[in-house]
């Protein structure tokens, strides 16, 4: 799946963050884009519309990243995912299980940033 | 020659009346007294004949002479038939007195005997009490001099010997007293039960009591003895209390340790995020510029602003991060404005709070005069009570989600108020909240010394640290008291100027 035709989710509690990461897909292109500040917003807004590739940060107040990526798999909601982490714990194996298929850590540039979503989308094409 | 026979009867007549004058008072020979006064006349008329027989040479008297002799005859008849008659009576009396006189010796001769051996034992007495009553001197030289009280208790529980600091120390000490009538404040189950047990068990005991009436701290050992249990006590308040200070200074240390281990997960988001916005948007100008693409004036205002903002961000993080993991305890006591403290507080967690979508509500007086104590532990004390109001909303499912932080002055102190909108603290649980280590808060939350240890530094600065009773809504009450001193007690934090501040608040 090309970029152009995907439609992405952003999930971070940091708003300045979100628009940097939207601004950067908007910037490749990509037209379906979408911010959340909580995983708990983020799963509302999976009632609403189909993602295609999922952007999380894993340490976010009222819902974290690795809850909200339980509860989709419990969902049986399936998507690539790219996690952001920061020295948090976690258990890499299972979130591999769930569906994440990158690990970044900030601060990160744009290149690798959009190259991870690229390389993720590729991932859902062959789904 | 008749006169010297004569001159010798005359002593012979003498020695017999003496005799006879000091033989009077032995009762067994009183009756033999007139034979020694007849014989003695006899011989003095003997004597006289001779005398006579001189003076008729030159001057005769035949007549006196021959009346002499006369008497003499007379004389010497019944003292010879009598004395005939009695002699072996007087023989018999003169032998027994004579071997009463052997016996008398003899007992004269061991009652000497007896005498000089308990002599000998009375000064061997008296040389063993003079040691006993050296070596007691010396004993009550040695416990009077010493600075423990020493007891000695017999099984009655009655005081039968203190020392002289005993005497002087113990308020209530009595000798002849009951121990627990003397000293009631030593019936604590603890010291009582020690000294029972060294009592009944006839074992030594040791332990520390505080004992209240004197408000000081006393190292108590217990030995049995014959008659009860000896008891030495000695003052310890002085390490004891520099055993409370070590003791609250490293409580302390475990504040800091506590709020930062606390805060280090935040810290991730609240270091790194402003650094990932602000690398961010730097790169992004940088990868224009290596694109040879020039971006507009309003963009780059608006990406070299939100790095500005971000930036500010993160400093004011680390400003109060600063104060927070320094350990204040050594710091001078100096003036400083509580508002000041308070606000670098809020700062410190304003972004977290408003991420967790929870409300600040700050009412700080502008009137509040500068407070005397170190600034970082007070603002220790803020940021754990905002810590814990945070920690108890955020683990509620509340759907108020709001801090109120107030700041002013009542009667002679600056009180800080805390209310969260938390779940509130169950009654239980308010009876243990101020105990070192007792926590409500779920695992990983805290350790449950920051209450306790807040409590403590606020005691050090004469203040108090208070959960308010009768609200609806958890309330911590942070009271410090306002110093008199005269130059600094009429100025408030708003009337200094930046010198003024700089020099009371020991900051630039």
């Amino acid at each position: 799946m090309k970029i152009n035709e995907a439609s992405i989710l952003v999930v971070d509690d940091e708003p300045d963050l979100v628009e940097i990461f939207t601004a950067w897909l908007e910037g490749a292109d990509c037209k379906k884009v979408m911010g959340a500040g909580s995983g708990k917003a983020a799963l509302a807004m999976f009632e609403l519309m189909c993602v295609d590739l999922l952007v999380t940060d894993i340490n976010m107040p009222v819902m974290d990243g690795i809850t909200l990526i339980r509860a989709l798999a419990k969902a049986d909601v399936s998507m690539p995912i790219i996690i952001f982490v920061s020295g948090q714990t976690y258990n890499e194996s299972e979130l591999r299980q769930l569906g994440v298929r990158t690990f970044l850590s900030k601060p990160v540039r744009r290149t690798k940033f959009l190259a991870a979503i690229e390389d993720a989308l590729a991932i859902r094409q062959e789904q | 020659m008749d006169t010297l026979i004569a001159a010798s009867y005359a002593i012979v007549f003498s020695c017999l009346t003496w005799m006879a004058a000091n033989l009077r008072n032995l009762t067994r020979l009183n009756k033999y007294l007139w034979i020694f006064i007849s014989f003695g006349l006899f011989i003095l008329a003997c004597g006289g004949t001779h005398l006579m027989d001189v003076l008729n040479l030159w001057w005769p008297q035949f007549g006196l002479a021959s009346a002499i002799r006369i008497f003499c005859a007379a004389a010497s008849v019944p003292t010879a038939i009598v004395f005939a008659k009695v002699t072996p009576s007087l023989a018999r009396n003169i032998r027994s007195f004579v071997e009463v006189l052997a016996t008398t010796q003899e007992q004269r001769d061991s009652a000497q005997g007896a005498l000089t051996a308990a002599q000998a034992i009375v000064a061997e007495r008296r040389r063993a009490a003079s040691e006993i009553a050296f070596a007691n001197e010396q004993l009550h030289a040695v416990m009077n001099s010493t600075s423990e009280c020493i007891l000695q208790i017999d099984h009655q529980w009655t005081i039968l010997y203190g020392n002289r600091e005993a005497a002087s120390t113990l308020p209530d000490f009595r000798l002849g007293g009951n121990l627990w009538k003397c000293f009631p404040a030593l019936s604590s189950a603890k010291a009582e039960l020690e000294i029972r047990n060294a009592m009944q068990n006839r074992t030594e005991g040791n332990l520390e009591n505080y004992y209240e009436p004197n408000d000081r701290w006393y190292n108590i050992h217990t030995f049995p003895t014959r008659r009860g249990i000896s008891i030495f006590s000695s003052d310890i308040t002085a390490e004891k209390k520099l055993e409370e200070s070590l003791c609250r200074e490293r409580l302390i240390k475990e504040l800091h340790i506590e709020a930062m281990s606390h805060l280090a997960g935040g810290l991730a988001h609240e270091i790194s995020n402003p650094l990932a916005i602000i690398h961010a948007r730097a790169s992004d100008l940088q990868d224009l510029a290596a694109a040879q693409q020039v971006p507009s004036a309003e963009k780059v205002e608006a990406t070299c602003g939100s790095i500005v903002r971000t930036a500010e961000r993160a400093i004011r993080v680390l400003r109060g991060l600063k104060g927070l993991s320094r350990d204040a305890t050594s710091d001078p006591m100096e003036f400083f404005d509580v508002r000041s403290i308070c606000r670098e507080s809020v700062d410190l967690q304003s972004s977290r709070f408003a991420r967790h979508h929870v409300e600040m509500r700050i009412h700080l007086d502008s009137e509040v005069p500068l407070v005397l104590g170190r600034d970082v532990q007070i603002g220790q004390i803020v940021t754990n009570l905002l810590n814990n109001a945070f920690d108890a909303i955020v683990q509620s499912e509340s759907t108020e989600r709001w801090i109120s932080m107030d700041l002013g002055t009542r009667e002679s102190s600056v009180y800080v108020k805390v209310v969260d909108s938390g779940p509130g603290i169950s009654q239980t649980n308010r009876n243990r909240i101020m105990e070192p280590f007792f926590t409500t808060k779920k695992p990983g939350f805290g350790t449950g010394v920051g209450l306790s240890l807040s409590r403590a530094i606020a005691n050090d600065h004469g203040g108090s640290l208070i959960l308010c009773d009768g609200v609806t809504n958890t309330t911590f009450e942070l009271l410090l008291p306002i110093s008199q001193s005269p130059e600094l007690a009429a100025l408030s934090g708003e009337g200094l100027n930046e010198d003024q501040r700089g020099i009371y608040l020991g900051r630039g």
